[in-house]
């Protein structure tokens, strides 16, 4: 129903798609505009908004480091293999071999009867009382630096090297790993559950927001209406409102975890020191930043819409 | 050009704005509408603007049944409709230029056309010049013919107006009667609500009168004043 205008076909053409983009500029300074009219309360939704995408931001960035860590924790894991005592030693230094050839472990070592008891004579200080009074009970050993932190690819390995002949047992440390992974899963749930509550959140929140400008501008939206403003017309600050303060809670929320890591950052790599980690925390990186940014302003823009749709539905058009 | 089909309108309440009202204006008429405060001559015009719907009845536009519009294109009936309130409605925080401007902006239509026809427009009612004024710098009669040049920006085939001279003294007033006649003779529609009789009293076109929501006088456009 749309009556086209007068003007020449092609230029007439120019002139609408440009007036599109123009429409588009004038309603995105206008937004602007509207927002730094009410500083004030602009600030306290952006301030709002970035608490919400705060702990998220937070949580993804913990589960990012706990995965470095996995890989730093890899390194203490070990499996010990138990030798029967009827397996000579030549046999046994063979098998250390073909393991670590096989497997492609990091580090293979065996240990003889005769080096075990040593090495425990000369830990312990019972010097030869064992011997005299016992024999060697100790059993000849491997010990094996798998380099692979999941736990269920270990299990599977132990129990490969548990079935060769010449391994009595087989023993595994494993639990640092277990209370990592299950850490991880932890968080990676609390991580998913938070989001998607806090991401409700900030459609609330700007959806609010949305819902007082609206009425705030209550005459002039009554006023484009009676020129005949369609629904995207005067939907249109709106969202962009929503999309803006999306994006600006997000960018404060990124801000806010710079400074978080930067005051936290020193703590946490001593600790990990401690646990004899060599790695170091990781921030933020920029697609973290961007990928933030972007849920921000993807929420912010639906809460707006949603907020936009309730009202302009409920009024007479 | 607008057409009540045994129109009525009740309002919650039990108030009944307009009763059994049935009218025909051609194209190209100019009429008045007349009735005391609260006769329904509003209400009879928010219909026609689809601002309401009719309890009973039908209300054509240009062979439209308004009945029958849809949501979404109710804004493109309304771009075809320019309408003058008494209290001009204007966007006090936008210049002069924005405000005429506004029909058009809502069009997507071209910088170019714009400020053609809003210069046009503004010039037509004699306010050339002021474009950049704010509304709450301009006089009352001003205002007012900033109201009329947004109403006729886009050349709308219909011209409403709802009081338009209600605050203005009489020679201001028929400056602003001469200019819907001048729109009137271009080929514009107009139908202009007033309950200032002496105004009208001089004027030699249709008069239609409402009195309670009914229909008394002109319900024909062929018919006698």
């Amino acid at each position: 129903m749309h009556r086209s205008r007068s003007g020449s076909g092609h230029q007439h053409q120019q002139g609408r798609f440009s007036a599109y983009l123009r429409n588009h500029w004038l309603t995105l300074q206008d937004c602007i505009k509207g927002l730094v009219a009410t500083p004030l309360s602009s600030a306290m939704t952006v301030f709002v908004i970035a608490i919400a995408l705060l702990l998220p931001g937070l949580l993804s960035l913990v589960a990012g480091n706990l995965e470095t860590l996995g890989s730093g924790f890899r390194d203490s894991a070990s499996i010990t293999l138990f030798l029967h005592d009827e397996v000579p030693e030549e046999r046994g230094r063979e098998l250390s071999n073909d393991l670590l050839q096989e497997f492609g472990f990091e580090a293979a070592q065996y240990l003889s009867r005769a080096a075990a008891l040593a090495e425990f004579e000369a830990e312990s200080g019972f010097g030869q009382l064992l011997t005299e009074l016992a024999g060697n009970p100790l059993p000849a050993s491997i010990t094996i630096s798998p380099g692979i932190a999941e736990p269920t690819r270990i299990q599977r390995v132990v129990g490969q090297l548990q079935d060769r002949p010449e391994v009595e047992s087989a023993q595994l440390d494993l639990l640092w790993i277990q209370r990592l992974t299950a850490i991880q899963e932890l968080l990676g749930r609390a991580s998913r559950v938070l989001t998607v509550v806090l991401g409700m959140a900030v459609l609330f929140i700007v959806g609010n927001t949305v819902r007082m400008g609206i009425e705030n501008r209550r005459r002039e939206i009554d006023v484009v209406k009676l020129v005949g403003g369609t629904y995207s017309y005067i939907a249109r600050p709106f969202l962009y409102g929503g999309l803006l303060l999306g994006m600006a809670g997000a960018a404060v929320a990124c801000g806010l975890l710079m400074i978080l890591q930067l005051s936290v950052g020193g703590a946490v790599d001593r600790l990990l020191s401690l646990y004899g980690s060599a790695a170091v925390l990781q921030g933020m990186s920029f697609n973290d930043a961007l990928r933030l940014v972007g849920l921000g302003g993807a929420l912010g823009w639906l809460g707006a819409a949603l907020s936009v749709a309730a009202r302009l539905y409920s009024s007479p058009p | 050009m607008i057409k009540f089909d045994c129109v009525s309108k009740r309002y919650e309440g039990g108030n009944e704005a307009l009763s059994q009202v049935s009218l025909e204006i051609e194209k190209g008429e100019l009429a008045f509408l007349t009735g005391r405060s609260g006769a329904g001559k509003s209400t009879l015009l928010r219909l026609i603007t689809r601002m309401e719907q009719p309890s009973q009845g039908q209300v054509f536009v240009e062979g439209r049944n308004l009945n029958r519009l849809g949501r979404r294109q109710i804004p493109y009936h309304r771009r075809r409709i320019g309408v003058v309130f008494q209290d001009h409605q204007l966007l006090y925080d936008r210049t002069v230029y924005d405000n005429v401007a506004l029909p058009m902006r809502v069009c997507g239509q071209s910088t170019y056309q714009i400020d053609r026809r809003v210069r046009a427009a503004l010039d037509k009612v004699g306010l050339l010049g002021r474009e950049k004024f704010l509304p709450t710098a301009l006089s009352g009669g001003e205002q007012q013919r900033v109201g009329i040049a947004r109403a006729v920006v886009n050349r709308p085939a219909i011209l409403l107006a709802d009081e338009p001279t209600g605050n203005l003294d009489p020679l201001l007033s028929r400056e602003i009667l001469t200019l819907f006649e001048d729109f009137n003779r271009v080929g514009v529609s107009v139908l202009i609500a007033s309950h200032d009789l002496s105004l009208i009293a001089s004027r030699r076109q249709r008069i239609i009168t409402l009195q309670e929501g009914r229909l008394v006088n002109g319900g024909d456009s062929v018919g006698e004043h």
